[in-house]
């Protein structure tokens, strides 16, 4: 992973799969009713109902990314609503005054249902879109995350707001930069009441996740952006800070289900880097696991992590958890090994099964080891969409 | 600033969805050891003709375009998100397919789901301008990816438990062949290696697939193999650069439709309307020559290549003859690799394999140790020559001291230059080791690695210049 491999394109399949990974992590969940059923799910998780629940809006008339494209903001945080679906997600690494470690997710899935037909007039309570936004909260020492997720049908309980910038559930809400707001993003929001307020500024410039090349799915990613804020209620309330990552996609993107497993790691070293490799694997587990990414230099200059040949990085589970109920066991431990790179990702707390709707392991970790022969240290993010792959 | 990473990233898909099929290989018999080494192996020289069983070739072509011979591949409602451009067509598709890129044929699985996979004209047509040539060779697929990345790559948007299970089974047998197709350059072919990796796979027999490979598979590295235009099998008496392909050819060539076969019943209904495929495949005729043609010229090379070529391959025009000969590999001097694996024993457990198999008998086919002068209808559009693609021009291929050590395509847009009679290239001055990039190195012919040399055919070495001028006017006419 140094700068000295000349630029290639071979991102082109993690482009396209990272968002793929990311979408079905954020709407696993969506069509679920109720709490996590843990250990009645199989596999599949459903996803024979949910391909027939979605089979009824599948040929909706849903714009496809197309054309000549470039990141513009704040334009393209806001959401593509000619499109089926947009996603907004956040890994915060953050600190607070004490020195203590605070991981963070936060996510937000617009998924439409039915397709606006121009000037039409539609009751407000027909269902055409839903809303899902999950945060999920792990500090260093704790027993366990403090996650919630919330759905919505839209329908001004849940929404974006173009000339406004803004974007809400209930009272969840992110502002990316209307008139009163400063350059970036504002983020309200809670978990299990406690709650987290914090302003995001990039501190590098976004990286498109897809041109003009047809894919389904565009978007970009910002892979450093500076926090400052606070969480707690007000006697408790502590300051923080730190650095984020934003995913930000649109367009027609996978359902939750499928023949694929995912663990998708962002890391931010404390040398100015940062890190984002996606593996994936068959869910039966046969087969080859590819591993892709992006590394972004201190500088803003981004190299796409090739899945094979000099650049590639190579990704072993070193020590997994299993739920209490034995249903999923997750590779929460890991080494990764590639060119100038060498370092050890560990799970901050193990149990970050945020129990959502849908089975995953979303958590905080830290990383250390070597890059470019210096010693380097950080905290990252880890996902997994389901806990079958070993 | 910001970055867009450029690849079209689902263009390889059509080429995936494509891993299909593959060819090649072998012949008859089941003996596996040096002892029986003369039952899968023909003499250089005269290839006898074989008696082939009649067809419709109207009916071979409807089949061609429109029947699922492969059949697995993505499912529809996943490849429709990822290749929504219908891409080019050809005449006659018929239903979904009628939508679909002309490489590409659906079909409804017997779980209901609607499959997308690769059919023939993958690798056995190519655009000129913007007319698709049946028949045609692909000389710009690229087979240089790692398919099974593609198939996980597709899985993205594969829902539910029937689509699931088709996925699975393509995905299965990708996982099978993957190691042994990439080839080292983009636009040359891993057909041969494709087929005997499935033969490692699949019981000859029941033709049932086992994960684990049931004999020994082919080494992984892929020979590069430059595909030949269907229109010479008009004349050819066996089939493929070695003439590995004898026998009832109709059966044989559908070893390039195994990449999904799971029973001797769908290999038998497949072979129903193979000779009409065959018929059809023989019916062609090579593309007329679209530039201008100088006569006077013409006529001069006419004499040359009645001199120098025509006791190799055959002659063209009122008096049409063809010899069908095998040249030994060290007498062409042409890269030697593909003709001796073929021969030399290391191959031979697939030939045992084919005379078990529902796709060959004891009748079906032995390589010679050399290699079919081919016939040269339509050899303009054949660029580039030689069985492995590893001369760029026919100006080069005259004149071998101008044949480049490293060179590439030039693409976007690809041209055909008349003058030199081949594609657009650019001569480099350094081969795949020097390049670090991937990408660019993909694109590299090098022709000092093993299988892509350049060398040999040296025939119009002593040839002056304009001797040389007129001989490739009158290629231009055949
Ligand atoms: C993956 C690419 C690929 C696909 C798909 C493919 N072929 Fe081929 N085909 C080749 C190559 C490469 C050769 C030359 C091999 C050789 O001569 O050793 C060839 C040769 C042939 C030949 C002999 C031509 C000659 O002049 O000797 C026939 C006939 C043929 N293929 C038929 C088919 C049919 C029918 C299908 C579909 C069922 C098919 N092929 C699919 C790559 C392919
Ligand atoms: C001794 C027999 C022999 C003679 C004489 C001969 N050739 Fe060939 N030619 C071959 C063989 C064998 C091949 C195939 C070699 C290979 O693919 O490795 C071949 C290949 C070719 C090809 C490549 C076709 C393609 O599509 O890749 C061309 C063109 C060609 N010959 C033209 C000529 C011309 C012009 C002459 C006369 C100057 C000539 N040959 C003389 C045997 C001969």
């Amino acid at each position: 992973m140094t700068r000295r491999i000349p630029r290639f394109t071979p991102f082109r399949a993690a482009m396209f799969a990272i968002p793929a990974a990311i979408a079905c992590l954020a709407l696993a969940v969506f069509l679920q009713p109720g709490p996590s059923q843990g250990a009645q799910e199989d596999d599949m998780f459903g996803a024979a109902d949910l391909q027939d629940l979605l089979a009824a809006f599948e040929d909706e008339p849903f714009a496809r990314p197309s054309g000549p494209w470039s990141v513009s903001l704040p334009r393209d945080y806001g959401a593509h609503e000619a499109m089926r679906g947009d996603t907004w997600m956040m890994a915060l690494h953050l600190e607070d005054e004490a020195g203590t470690r605070i991981g963070m997710t936060f996510g937000l899935v617009r998924l439409g249902l039915r397709a606006q037909a121009p000037g039409s007039q539609a009751s407000p309570w027909a269902l055409r879109t839903l809303y899902r936004g999950h945060l999920s909260l792990a500090e260093d020492g704790a027993a366990a995350l403090e996650a919630e997720e919330r759905f919505s049908r839209g329908a001004g309980a849940a929404g974006a707001d173009s000339p406004s910038r803004k974007l809400w559930l209930d009272d969840w809400q992110i502002d990316y930069g209307g008139a009163s707001a400063q350059e970036g993003l504002t983020l309200s929001a809670s978990a299990n009441g406690l709650p987290v307020r914090l302003h995001l500024s990039p501190a590098k410039a976004p990286v498109a996740m897809a041109g003009d090349d047809g894919a389904p799915v565009r978007g970009f990613v910002i892979p450093r952006l500076n926090v400052q804020g606070t969480i707690g209620k007000a006697e408790a309330e502590r300051r923080v800070h730190g650095v984020a990552w934003l995913d930000r996609l649109w367009g027609d993107l996978p359902l939750p289900g499928g023949p694929l497993s995912n663990q998708r790691l962002i890391l931010h070293l404390d040398d100015g880097t940062d890190l984002t490799l996606l593996r994936t694997q068959r869910s039966d587990g046969r087969g080859l696991a590819t591993v892709e990414g992006l590394a972004v230099f201190p500088d803003g200059e981004a190299l796409p992590l090739p899945p094979d040949g000099p650049g590639a990085i190579d990704m072993t589970a070193t020590a997994s958890w299993t739920t209490q109920d034995g249903s999923a066991t997750y590779p929460v431990a890991w080494q990764l090994t590639g060119p100038g790179l060498d370092l050890t990702v560990a799970p901050m707390i193990e149990n970050q099964d945020p129990g959502f709707a849908l089975p995953g392991w979303i958590g905080a970790v830290t990383v250390s080891g070597r890059h470019d022969g210096v010693q380097v240290a950080g905290m990252g993010t880890l996902q997994m969409t389901d806990g079958s792959a070993p | 600033m910001i970055r867009a990473f450029d690849a079209p990233l689902l263009r390889p898909l059509c080429l995936i969805v494509a891993a299909a099929p593959l060819l090649l290989a072998g012949c008859r018999d089941e003996a596996e050891t040096e002892g029986d080494a003369a039952r899968h192996r023909s003499p250089t020289g005269a290839v006898a003709r074989s008696e082939q069983a009649a067809g419709d070739p109207e009916k071979g072509y409807d089949a061609l375009v429109n029947e699922p011979y492969v059949s697995c591949g993505i499912p529809w409602s996943a490849y429709s998100r990822l290749n929504p451009d219908p891409g080019l067509s050809v005449p006659g598709r018929t239903g979904r397919n009628a939508e679909l890129p002309y490489a590409s044929t659906a079909h409804v699985n017997a779980d209901g789901v609607e499959i997308v996979s690769g059919n023939c004209l993958i690798c056995h047509a190519n655009r000129i301008g913007d007319e698709v040539i049946v028949g045609l060779g692909n000389e710009f697929a690229d087979f240089t990816r790692d398919p099974r990345r593609l198939a996980l790559q597709a899985a993205n948007y594969v829902r539910g438990a029937p689509e699931t299970a088709a996925w699975q089974h393509w995905a299965d047998r990708v996982e099978g062949i993957g190691p042994y197709v990439q080839t080292r350059t983009v636009g040359v072919n891993p057909a041969p290696n494709l087929t005997w990796a499935l033969m490692a796979h699949l019981d000859p027999e029941t033709l049932a697939w086992s994960q684990e490979p049931l004999i020994a598979p082919p080494p992984e590295d892929p020979i590069p193999i430059s595909v030949p235009p269907w229109w010479g099998m008009r004349k050819k008496n066996a089939m493929f650069y070695t003439t590995i392909g004898r026998g009832d050819h109709a059966r044989f060539m559908l070893l390039a439709s195994m990449l999904c076969i799971e029973s001797p019943e769908e290999a038998e209904a497949i072979a129903g309307y193979a000779e009409d495929i065959r018929a059809y495949i023989t019916s062609l005729d090579a593309p007329d020559y679209p530039y201008p043609v100088d006569e006077t010229l013409a006529a001069r090379g006419a004499e040359i290549f009645q001199r120098d070529c025509a006791a190799c391959h055959g002659t063209y025009g009122e008096d049409e003859t063809y010899p069908n000969l095998v040249i030994p590999y060290e007498e062409v001097g042409t890269d030697p690799t593909y003709a001796v694996e073929q021969t030399d024993g290391s191959r031979d457990r697939f030939y045992d394999w084919v005379a078990r198999s529902p796709y060959g008998d004891d009748q079906s086919a032995a390589p010679a140790p050399g290699y079919i002068a081919p016939p040269l209808d339509g050899v303009w559009a054949t660029a580039p020559y030689l069985h492995n693609g590893s001369v760029p021009n026919m100006a080069a291929l005259l004149s071998s001291s101008l044949r480049p050590t490293f060179w590439r395509h030039r693409t976007d847009p690809r041209r055909y230059d008349p003058e030199v009679m081949g594609w657009a290239h650019e001569v480099l001055d350094t081969g795949q080791e020097e390049e670090t990039d991937p990408d660019a190195r993909r694109l590299i012919y090098d022709t000092t690695l093993r299988g892509y040399a350049n060398t040999g055919h040296s025939y119009s070495d002593d040839l002056d210049d304009a001797s040389v001028q007129a001989l490739i006017e009158y290629l231009k006419t055949l």
